[in-house]
């Protein structure tokens, strides 16, 4: 994309933003931030950023209007943040602004628009979806140390920026759920520019964003927690316990760097939370960004030796082969063992039940286990793997459990949402005894966590906001035929109070969507109209259809 | 089909690791057309189902029915499913038939909904 491409408007404020980066492009300026604990050295692409965000504040006056109603928030903070004062910023011609933004400007802003939801051409972004798309992990890190600086007053540091109430209001100005904010459309329907073709995703070549670890990724490094951010942003609701779950990882993959590991230092956790609230996927998303070993199984797949069913070191042959043969590398890896309520209820295989958790008690406990490895008899190999420094993460659901503790009636979904903040509960290590639980396997978990129920509002706001909203890929679709879903706002919370109906987390909106897009797929691909109008009743017909049809069977 | 656990990642990482998959069992298919289908498959946060399986066959179908070979090879995998397995609802045998409608030429291609 070339500087005469650019709309006026554009032009105006992106003139804005090079005469701030111009300003100071060579100076070196080092702040410390109590998020990193150290001091840091501004980079480029920092000082692009707050250059773009400073100057919109500066040119669009509805912003200025924003800004204006929060008094803990001040211009003058951003400036004395980047070591300058309004009057000290130079304008450079006409004529340079051209080379200017082709030198320094046009590859790092097509970058960060390509790597948001942003889905209109770059040539006519407006300040207002610039200032909001600088809320996307990556581009943050530098508003983050801003906040802590100025706005000592936000709750939650590592994620301080945009729990500002100014992000809010911006959001609410433009609609959440606008069209230049769905998620990034396909090739064919988004309008040609030369630096957005560059930066389209390559389904073969794609690159890991600059937010995912990397292999060499250092577990001290005080940066790592921004990784968290990214984390947090895709589970909503479920925030607190990512953080949680993130930090005994973190301390685990630590103390797994220590020669000799302190007894009982290494978290075991148990994880407990109603279907559908995340306890897998965020698991899925630390190690992922992490770039930890992983691997995940239904405790109900294994059993003691001489039982019918898989062995549970079978999982450690599953790390070493994700950890590339790397047996370091495998031996911190993490293990996933899914469904652990299954053990705690009594019944007619009690006493298998009892053989797998005696086993699951040296497993946990750290010992050394012989495995096979490889691909082919003519390279197998026996290999020593240690377990005490894997980190192990057992999974339940323990809902008679959760309803004792919150003392509501089956798992809460039913409660106003008011109500909410009365089900939090915790989960003692004599509870799981109670449960049927062996006294000595309990008493390997040092750490207890749980997903929270999600409220109608959390719902909503996964469907409206999320990146993994369902929402996303059947719009994506639609555009990819040449037409555009348009949902009006009460389909939204309809779809939310079905979904909460149906009491199956985050799955109730998936199953909601499933219903309505069959329909909707013969529209798109019979009907005539280029809009495609979702409304509370079609909503409501198709749910009722479907309710008739399950009652049938 | 390789059926990977996705309930964690973004919807264009969803669409890009379900389109490997289609592509990784059909190679013939074009990679925007698997992209289709996988924006037209939910997540899979939980184990696969029969029901999983068949609307993914299904949904590459659907994409690709100017293609009739590439149909017909995907129907003989949807019908190795059917043949296999117990299905509560007789929605997807129904709609085996009105595949094979289509392929003998004798309907258009069948609309899940109608069935």
């Amino acid at each position: 994309m070339y500087y005469n491409d650019l709309k006026e408007e554009t032009k105006l404020f992106l003139n804005k933003a090079m005469d701030i980066y111009a300003t100071i492009k060579d100076k070196k300026i080092v702040i410390y931030s109590r998020l990193i604990f150290d001091n840091h050295e501004f980079s480029k692409l920092d000082k692009i950023v707050l250059a773009l965000f400073i100057a919109g504040f500066l040119v669009e006056g509805e912003l200025k209007d924003t800004l204006s109603q929060f008094h803990d928030l001040k211009l003058n903070d951003l400036f004395e943040f980047i070591n300058i004062k309004e009057k000290d910023i130079i304008s450079l011609s006409k004529t340079e602004y051209e080379n200017f933004f082709k030198e320094n400007l046009s590859l790092d802003l097509a970058n960060i628009i390509n790597k948001s939801v942003y889905k209109n051409s770059i040539k006519q972004i407006t300040p207002i979806d610039l200032i909001l798309i600088l809320q996307y992990p990556g581009y943050s890190s530098i508003l983050n140390f801003f906040a802590c600086k100025y706005l000592p007053n936000l709750r939650d540091i590592s994620y301080a920026f945009y729990n500002h109430p100014l992000f809010k209001s911006l959001k609410m100005k433009k609609g959440i759920s606008s069209p230049s904010f769905n998620y990034r459309s396909q090739k064919n329907i988004i309008p040609k520019d030369p630096i957005a073709t560059f930066f389209e995703p390559n389904f073969e070549t794609k690159k890991p964003s600059p937010t995912v670890a990397s292999k060499s990724l250092d577990f001290n490094d005080k940066n790592i927690w921004l990784l968290l951010e990214d984390i947090q942003k895709k589970f909503i609701g479920q925030e607190e316990t990512a953080e949680n779950l993130f930090y005994n990882i973190i301390n685990n993959q630590q103390l797994a760097e220590m020669d000799d590991l302190p007894d009982g230092q290494r978290a075991i956790i148990f994880l407990d939370g109603p279907t559908g609230t995340g306890k897998t996927a965020i698991t899925r998303e630390i190690t992922k960004k992490l770039d930890i070993p992983f691997t995940a199984t239904s405790i109900i797949n294994y059993s003691s030796t001489g039982y019918v069913g898989g062995d549970i070191t079978d999982t450690l042959k599953d790390l070493y082969q994700r950890a590339n043969g790397d047996l370091k590398k495998a031996e911190r890896g993490i293990i996933v063992l899914d469904e652990f309520d299954k053990l705690t209820s009594r019944g007619r295989e009690l006493e298998m039940k009892r053989a797998v958790q005696q086993q699951l008690l040296d497993f946990l406990g750290g010992g050394k286990y012989n495995i096979r490895v490889g691909n082919s008899i003519f390279d197998l190999k026996e290999v020593n793997f240690d377990t005490s420094k894997l980190t192990f993460i057992c999974l339940g659901a323990l809902t008679d459990l959760r309803s004792q503790k919150t003392n509501k009636n089956a798992i809460g979904f039913n409660q106003p949402d008011s109500q909410k903040e009365e089900l939090n509960y915790t989960i003692t290590p004599q509870d799981l005894i109670n449960m049927g639980l062996e006294k000595e396997l309990v008493g390997r978990f040092n750490t207890y966590l749980h997903t929270n129920e999600y409220s109608k509002d959390d719902l909503l706001k996964i469907l409206k906001e999320s990146t993994i909203s369902p929402l996303i890929g059947f719009k994506m679709w639609i555009e990819v035929q040449g037409k555009q879903l348009v949902i009006d706002d009460d389909v939204y919370e309809l779809i939310a109070e079905q979904a909460y109906e149906l009491n199956t987390g985050a799955r109730s909106l998936q199953t909601i969507m499933n219903n309505i897009r069959t329909p909707l797929i013969k529209e798109v691909l019979r009907g005539t109209d280029h809009i495609i109008h979702l409304n509370r009743e079609f909503v409501e017909r198709i749910n009722s259809d479907n309710m008739n049809r399950k009652g049938r069977i | 089909m390789n059926y990977d656990y996705n309930g964690n990642l973004l919807e264009n990482e969803r669409i890009d690791l379900v389109a490997k998959e289609i592509i990784n069992k059909y190679s013939q298919i074009p990679i925007e057309k698997a992209q289709e289908a996988a924006m037209l498959e939910g997540r899979i946060s939980k184990d696969k189902t029969i029901y999983d399986e068949l609307n993914r066959l299904y949904n590459i179908m659907l994409v690709n029915n100017a293609n009739k070979s590439i149909v017909s090879i995907v129907y003989k995998d949807y019908l190795d499913i059917l043949n296999h397995n117990y299905l509560e609802e007789d929605t997807y045998i129904n709609l085996a038939k009105g595949i094979e409608d289509y392929l003998n030429a004798y309907a258009e291609f069948p609309n899940i909904s109608d069935y």
